[in-house]
């Protein structure tokens, strides 16, 4: 037991005087410790957007903002064709891009549907499956939006009041 | 050069007369990158789910069936009260939960409006957002099939084009990564105790007195490391190709040049510490405790950059993992030539020459 405590005391000695291990030890542990949750926030938002919009009408603006505005998405890039879109994300620039065909707001409103891109660069499989979802989530809000600007909601029908009825009855 | 030459075979026979440790050398990269490559993953597949089916009729059994037949799902359990819901929950044994109400087909035919309940596990937000745009996902399908020749107007349709990686394999995204932290560790730990080996056993003082260059020391002391380096590579890039199935679609021969660069990086990286350190232990320390951490971190591959504050993104430049991570996924996965990559490329040439520089600029001619 003695010899136990002559050699504890001898380890410790030798690792104390040794200012670097010490370093080792307890000080980067403590910039780990603040750095960490600092930097480990695996969250899916800023998503950067590449929008490429060949139709330049009220509705794909408003559409853009929309989805601007949602909070997860950053407007990087603003291309003119879809290769210098493809472009950006090749350089990491965005991660994702919008393209609105031309006519969108023509084809939506006249012939009653319209189709959007979306390209997303998938390296990232988290990343690219839950942008492609919020971003579809968002258009779909939009294209409610649309709907509900025109098509009239059906008039509000009086309901019957049964209990008057019943009581003519009785 | 004969000098030179010399050098670099008494530190070949260094490294070739310690099997055990030339052995680990060549293997560890080999069992680290299949210990990453399949565990490091946040793919959702087969997550654990349980149905509380309180109407039991033709379309909720169509629905479950669906869902739990999808790969993404895998139904453990059924529920039969609300309160076990919960319990099964804080139990840890699933991840979500779908919740059919009472005459759940006769409301959707009869009033067109039905409604099923997702309760998910959120202490992970993507998993569970994941979780739940899938079942959305099958759950708008099943919808689609019943109205199918009802067209809504006003429809904007959006196609989704996943690029680069359609599956959505989390290898894709891990492989590049793992292939830095790997290559960093290892490199960096090889030479770390390069130098300090000799001031600890004594020996330094004789190369001290040879007629060698402190920065033909220091090139000597990474080339065999560079040799044992590229084998490394070799074997990494084999495993992902063939059992990671992570196919190069680049240039190979510019990915093996950049590994290349990356692996003179890391390995001055290491020198720069074994020249500071006074202990072999300490080198190692230095080495695993320093570089294991920022790697992961800052090299983007698990937690993105943009997300960080400030200050840690400008830290994250410093790292050289992050450089060769970019580089990985811009060759090997996008397939993409030298004119995308060259800024990185330079600026790991640039740290490779800062690092070497300082490492010859402190090498001290004379012990103590």
């Amino acid at each position: 037991m003695r010899s136990l405590k002559f050699l504890l005391q001898k380890e410790l000695r030798q690792i104390f005087r040794d200012p670097a291990i010490i370093r080792i030890l307890f000080i980067l542990p403590t910039i780990q410790l603040l750095i960490l949750p600092l930097a480990a926030d695996y969250e899916i938002k800023n998503i950067n957007l590449g929008v490429v919009d060949h139709d330049h009408s009220a509705y794909s603006q408003k559409l853009v903002d929309k989805i601007v505005s949602s909070g997860y998405f950053r407007l990087k890039d603003y291309s003119p064709t879809f290769k210098q879109g493809l472009k950006a994300i090749e350089l990491d620039k965005t991660d994702l891009i919008l393209e609105i065909p031309a006519h969108f707001e023509r084809d939506l409103v006249k012939e009653d549907k319209s189709t959007l891109l979306v390209a997303v660069n998938a390296i990232n499989g988290v990343k690219a499956g839950l942008g492609g979802a919020y971003i579809q989530g968002i258009i779909q809000d939009y294209n409610q939006d649309v709907r509900m600007q025109w098509i009239q909601p059906p008039p509000v029908q009086p309901a019957a009041n049964y209990r008057c009825c019943l009581f003519r009855l009785v | 050069m004969k000098q030179f030459l010399i050098f670099v075979k008494k530190e070949w026979l260094h490294i070739w007369r310690d099997r055990r440790t030339l052995f680990i050398l060549i293997w560890m990269p080999v069992v680290q990158i299949i210990l990453y490559g399949f565990a490091l993953t946040n793919e959702v597949k087969n997550s654990n789910i349980a149905i509380f089916d309180q109407s039991r009729d033709e379309a909720t059994t169509t629905i479950s069936n669906e869902i739990a037949s999808s790969r993404y799902f895998n139904l453990v359990k059924n529920i039969h009260s609300y309160n076990d819901i919960g319990a099964t929950f804080r139990k840890g044994k699933i991840r979500m939960a779908i919740i059919f109400p009472i005459n759940f087909r006769n409301d959707l035919l009869h009033t067109n409006h039905a409604q099923i309940q997702l309760i998910a596990d959120a202490s992970d937000p993507n998993t569970a957002n994941t979780l739940t745009n899938y079942a959305s996902a099958i759950i708008n399908d099943y919808q689609q099939s019943i109205n199918q020749n009802e067209a809504l107007p006003y429809t904007i349709k959006t196609q989704v084009r996943m690029l680069y990686n359609p599956e959505l394999k989390g290898a894709y995204n891990f492989v590049p990564g793992v292939m830095a932290l790997v290559l960093m560790l290892v490199c960096t730990m090889m030479t770390s105790i390069a130098i300090v080996k000799e001031k600890e056993m004594g020996t330094m003082e004789v190369i001290l007195v040879s007629p060698l260059k402190p920065f033909r020391i220091i090139i000597a002391k990474t080339v065999p490391y560079l040799f044992i380096s590229l084998l490394n590579i070799i074997s990494i890039l084999l495993l992902s190709v063939y059992v990671l199935d992570v196919p190069i679609v680049g240039s190979l021969t510019l990915l093996m040049a950049e590994s290349t660069l990356f692996t003179i990086t890391s390995l001055s990286v290491g020198i720069l510490i074994s020249n500071s350190a006074k202990t072999q232990q300490t080198a190692m320390f230095t080495s695993m405790m320093s570089l294991f951490l920022p790697t992961l971190l800052f090299s983007g591959f698990l937690f993105p950059i943009e997300n960080m504050p400030i200050p840690l993104q400008i830290i994250s430049n410093v790292v050289p993992s992050k450089w060769y991570y970019i580089i990985v996924k811009s060759v090997m996965i996008k397939g993409l030539g030298f004119e995308s990559v060259w800024k990185e490329t330079m600026i790991l040439v640039g740290m490779t020459t800062t690092l070497l520089g300082i490492s010859i600029y402190k090498f001290k001619i004379r012990l103590a």
